[in-house]
């Protein structure tokens, strides 16, 4: 009895560790603000009295401060605070390291630690710092989540639109919506007939048909938008063949832009349209479209009013794969696709590995997740989850 | 059953290879990491495999693209794969900074006075004096480009360009373009205004720009025929056309970059005696020198520039002839800019 609880329970045990465990951690990265707050506990007690309408904070606070960085110097926790103040305010790195290696001498020199730190560096007498250590004292942060909204914090304490140079992120989840629908729309009008045909051949030559629709599967995604860049560019083989033919007078520029983009993810995402719409199709049975025209119906007529309702479940699962899917897209958009082309994951990638901001690099993620999830909770309730079959 | 028999006899003769090798390297390894290419094609001839024959030390190499994330995430999660890496000016302040580097005992390779002293730090040595230049393809281009001003005429040269999808770089670039005298860039982009001035330059150019981000990737652009012209590393640009008889040249007059690439230890790092015996074995000028013959960079040492042949000397971005052209890093600005310039740079460059 045991073990069979045991062993049936096991994959929801596994689910959970490799599963649910990482991605709260995840999410929980997105506010986490435990590089700030773990290193200025005793800030943050003092500055809770400094009421921030005018002026710098008092000697006390500095005090705290000079503390705190004196502890996180030994500890060696004053790089990490530097760089992750340095997110909030530019200018906080130096700020904050000429002050940590300073702050057992200040120690030392004792009293007016306000005017002895504001001699080391004027800009400890700005109050846009002082604003930003107040604000981000607490254990938790909004601050990733305002600015994968292109959202900031005023010094006056208001939450306003950041300047058109600065807002991004909420331009690149229109962009990464707008992408994934044309790429989506691409894919039906493509699959569809593919789809049909196949469904409507003898198995013999279905099989074989087949054969090309799952062949793609079977080399890398890489390989295949790698290939793209080589087809696509100035010098590559398709602008070889238009010359060739006369069709354009010079190369056409399709590698790195929007197009190339379509074409390596239609091309990619493709067998994840036709197979459910093939197998849905496999499933209508073919004498309703001759009993439909014996009735009188013209070929088309039949098609439209008959077939083509019985088919939407299949291009319902089909949609849905291509859109979810299409929306997480990184590496193929990265090949052949420009700057101005990129989609969230790029961003999720770049703040991930190269700048090593996880806290945004979580934010953003979370967002995709969730702005996902409230899509797939409207597909199916328009749709209907029973009506949309994967099988 | 056969099959069965075979599987075993496999893991046997696995197990004894695996503890063979292992008595084989009775001095252990080292883990250097470069940043991959002919880079490290000139280090594994020049210098990698006499250290390995001389220590009896098996150096494994890996390669990067100079992220300072791959180095943080092994030092935070505890788990150190590499014990030598090759990083860039503003990451060797930063790292030493935070902690991710050991500092390197000078009096067991040497001592510091034998090398420039622009070439060490507490937390590095130098790996290679590297530059950034306008490269372009001789063969397509008759008419050599002489500025970075040329660089932005897309009627005197029509085509894409090139460019690397970094702030640092290309702001320099475009304010060279822009007309700034090479000794006051660092100046201008510190000035209000200045990093708008190169922001303003940079949109006129934007519709032709094909970014890259390896030294692989615009070595593939420039050869393709993809870009006309692209900023490129002077080193790797000149090894491959020679490798591949190709006839990509570097404008050095328009004004290039030039920067230090240092070795560090990692913290905690697992072979760390081994990468003191390797830095040792490296800190020898004849032993710097044969990566510059394989590789026209510069060395930390004074003396292995003489022992370099005059050809190789020419194709030096460090070499005397070439000073008036050079704009060094400014690796403080970027330390202090770095995160809010690159959030400003993505944001434009996305649109």
């Amino acid at each position: 009895m045991f073990w069979t609880v045991a062993l049936l329970s096991a994959p929801l045990l596994f689910l959970a560790t490799a599963f649910f465990y990482p991605l709260a951690t995840f999410l929980y990265r997105s506010v986490d603000n435990a590089e700030i707050s773990g290193s200025l506990e005793a800030t943050g007690k003092a500055i809770a009295t400094w009421d921030r309408m005018s002026g710098i904070p008092g000697e006390e606070v500095f005090r705290a401060l000079v503390y705190d960085l004196s502890e996180a110097h030994e500890n060696g926790r004053q790089a990490l605070l530097a760089r992750y103040l340095n997110y909030r305010v530019n200018g906080f790195r130096t700020l904050i390291m000429a002050a940590a290696d300073a702050a057992p001498d200040l120690i030392a020199r004792g009293t007016s630690y306000q005017s002895n730190l504001i001699e080391l560096d004027p800009r400890w007498a700005e109050r846009r710092y002082w604003l930003a250590i107040a604000r981000e004292i607490g254990p938790v942060t909004s601050f990733y989540f305002m600015t994968a909204a292109d959202l900031q914090i005023k010094d006056d304490g208001s939450i306003g639109r950041k300047s058109d140079e600065d807002a991004l992120y909420v331009a690149i989840f229109g962009r990464t919506l707008l992408i994934s629908i044309t790429v989506t729309l691409l894919c039906l009008v493509i699959a569809y007939p593919i789809a049909f045909l196949v469904a409507s051949s003898p198995p013999k030559t279905a099989n074989r048909m087949m054969l090309f629709v799952v062949l793609p599967f079977w080399s890398s995604l890489l390989i295949r938008s790698t290939a793209w860049v080589i087809l696509l560019q100035e010098k590559g083989p398709l602008n070889d063949l238009l010359l060739t033919f006369g069709l354009v007078n010079e190369p056409v520029s399709i590698a790195y832009t929007r197009s190339a983009v379509f074409i390596a993810m239609v091309d990619i995402l493709l067998p994840f349209m036709t197979l459910p719409i093939y197998s849905n199709m496999k499933g209508i049975p073919t004498h309703y479209m001759k009993a439909a025209i014996s009735l009188g119906a013209t070929p088309f007529q039949a098609f439209r009013r008959v077939y083509f309702p019985l088919s939407l479940p299949g291009v319902a699962a089909g949609c849905l794969l291509v859109f979810v899917l299409a929306l997480g897209y990184y590496i193929t958009p990265d090949l052949v696709g420009g700057r101005s082309d990129q989609m969230i994951s790029w961003f999720v990638a770049q703040y991930t590995n190269k700048v090593v901001n996880w806290g945004l690099a979580a934010a953003l993620g979370t967002t995709l997740f969730i702005l996902t999830l409230l899509i797939y909770l409207v597909f199916a309730w328009q749709v209907g989850v029973s009506r949309i079959r994967l099988e | 059953m056969l099959s069965r028999i075979w599987v075993w006899g496999a893991s046997i003769a696995t197990c004894a290879i695996m503890a063979f090798s292992s008595v084989a390297m009775a001095d252990g390894k080292v883990v250097i990491t470069g940043w991959g290419g002919t880079w490290n094609d000139a280090y594994r001839d020049g210098i990698w495999k006499p250290f390995a024959a001389e220590s009896k030390v098996e150096v494994v190499e890996d390669q990067y693209n100079g992220e300072l994330a791959k180095i943080r995430s092994q030092i935070e999660s505890g788990t150190i794969t590499w014990d030598m890496v090759s990083v860039e000016g503003a990451e060797l302040l930063i790292g030493c900074q935070e902690g991710l580097y050991e500092k390197i005992d000078f009096a067991a390779i040497g001592g510091r006075e034998q090398f420039m002293p622009y070439a060490v730090d507490d937390c590095g040595v130098s790996s290679d004096i590297w530059a950034t230049g306008l490269a372009y393809d001789a063969d397509v281009i008759k008419d050599p480009p002489k500025s970075w001003a040329d660089f932005w005429d897309v009627k005197k040269y029509p085509g894409k360009r090139g460019m690397r999808s970094t702030a640092k770089e290309t702001l320099e670039e475009a304010l060279m373009a822009d007309g700034v005298p090479i000794d006051k860039v660092y100046e201008t982009l510190r000035s209000p205004g200045g990093v708008d001035r190169a922001f303003k330059k940079l949109d006129e150019l934007k519709p032709y720009i094909v970014w890259w981000e390896s030294g692989a990737q615009f070595l593939e652009l420039l050869s393709s025929g993809e870009v006309v012209m692209t900023p490129a590393f002077t080193g790797e640009t000149i090894t491959t056309a020679q490798q591949n008889k190709r006839n990509l040249k570097i404008a050095w007059d328009a004004g290039f970059l030039l920067g230090v690439d240092h070795w560090v230890i990692l913290k905690g790092a697992p072979n760390k005696d081994n990468a003191v015996k390797f830095l040792a074995y490296y800190a020898k000028p004849e032993v710097a020198a044969e990566f510059s013959k394989r590789m026209p960079y510069g060395t930390p040492h004074p003396k292995s520039y003489d022992l370099l042949s005059t050809e190789v000397k020419a194709a030096m971005p460090s070499a005397p002839d070439k000073k008036q052209w050079a704009l060094e890093f400014d690796y403080p600005f970027w330390v202090e800019n770095l995160d809010d310039l690159t959030a400003k740079f993505q944001a434009w460059a996305a649109k």
